[in-house]
């Protein structure tokens, strides 16, 4: 796993994410929103899209929706980064097709480990 | 910039961010506006303990949870404390 694409409307939680992540050596890019992860897919292919739910215009489960149904990418674990934290949230974004499920607020001390175990399941 | 200093920096964006975000919370309780309640309450939730404050987001996640149903008096309260332990 080297290449990450973290796609988060909110700037301020997107930069931690890839503050966190660069730290650690990772390539990070960074989109913003459904439209910006197709363009960024049509050039690259990263190894994990991380993923928030609650996007403008088209949220996330929809973004995944297309990768899939596309076959924009063949090779990225996408992964579900998201503040929909209630009972059944996680059984929704499975059965979406999501492959691991990161719920927010992310712990700075772990969030790099948790990306890697989702990632090694 | 070092590492820390950008992190330093981060949380600095992200303080002047949370206390228009808790303005906007105000306004929205005020309006009775539950769509832009639960917006908001769901964004800071989903970020103030990753920057230090997690009771923030322990009293956003119990507004957004009950921002449908709530009274405009309930959700006051919890914006109130919210404002609180963020100047905490």
């Amino acid at each position: 796993m080297q290449d990450i694409l973290v796609v988060d409307d909110n700037a301020i939680n997107r930069q931690l994410a890839v503050y966190l992540l660069k730290k650690k050596g990772y390539n990070v890019f960074e989109a913003d929103s459904g439209r910006q992860v197709f363009e960024f897919l049509a050039e690259q292919s990263p190894d994990v899209i991380l993923l928030d739910i609650q996007l403008p215009e088209m949220d996330g489960i929809e973004v995944l929706r297309r990768i899939r149904e596309d076959g924009m990418t063949k090779k990225a674990k996408v992964i579900a980064l998201t503040a929909y934290t209630m009972r059944g949230d996680k059984e929704r974004f499975d059965a979406a097709g999501f492959d691991g499920y990161l719920p927010k607020p992310i712990d700075p001390k772990t969030f790099a480990d948790q990306i890697l175990e989702i990632c090694d399941s | 910039m070092s590492r820390d200093d950008e992190f330093e920096e981060l949380r600095s964006l992200f303080a002047e961010d949370l206390a228009e975000k808790i303005k906007e919370l105000q306004k929205a309780v005020a309006n009775s506006d539950h769509d832009v309640i639960c917006k908001i309450s769901h964004q800071i939730g989903g970020s103030a303990k990753s920057f230090g404050y997690p009771e923030v987001s322990e009293l956003a996640h119990e507004l957004e949870r009950s921002a449908r149903g709530i009274s405009l008096e309930d959700a006051a309260v919890l914006v109130k404390k919210m404002s609180e332990a963020f100047v905490l």
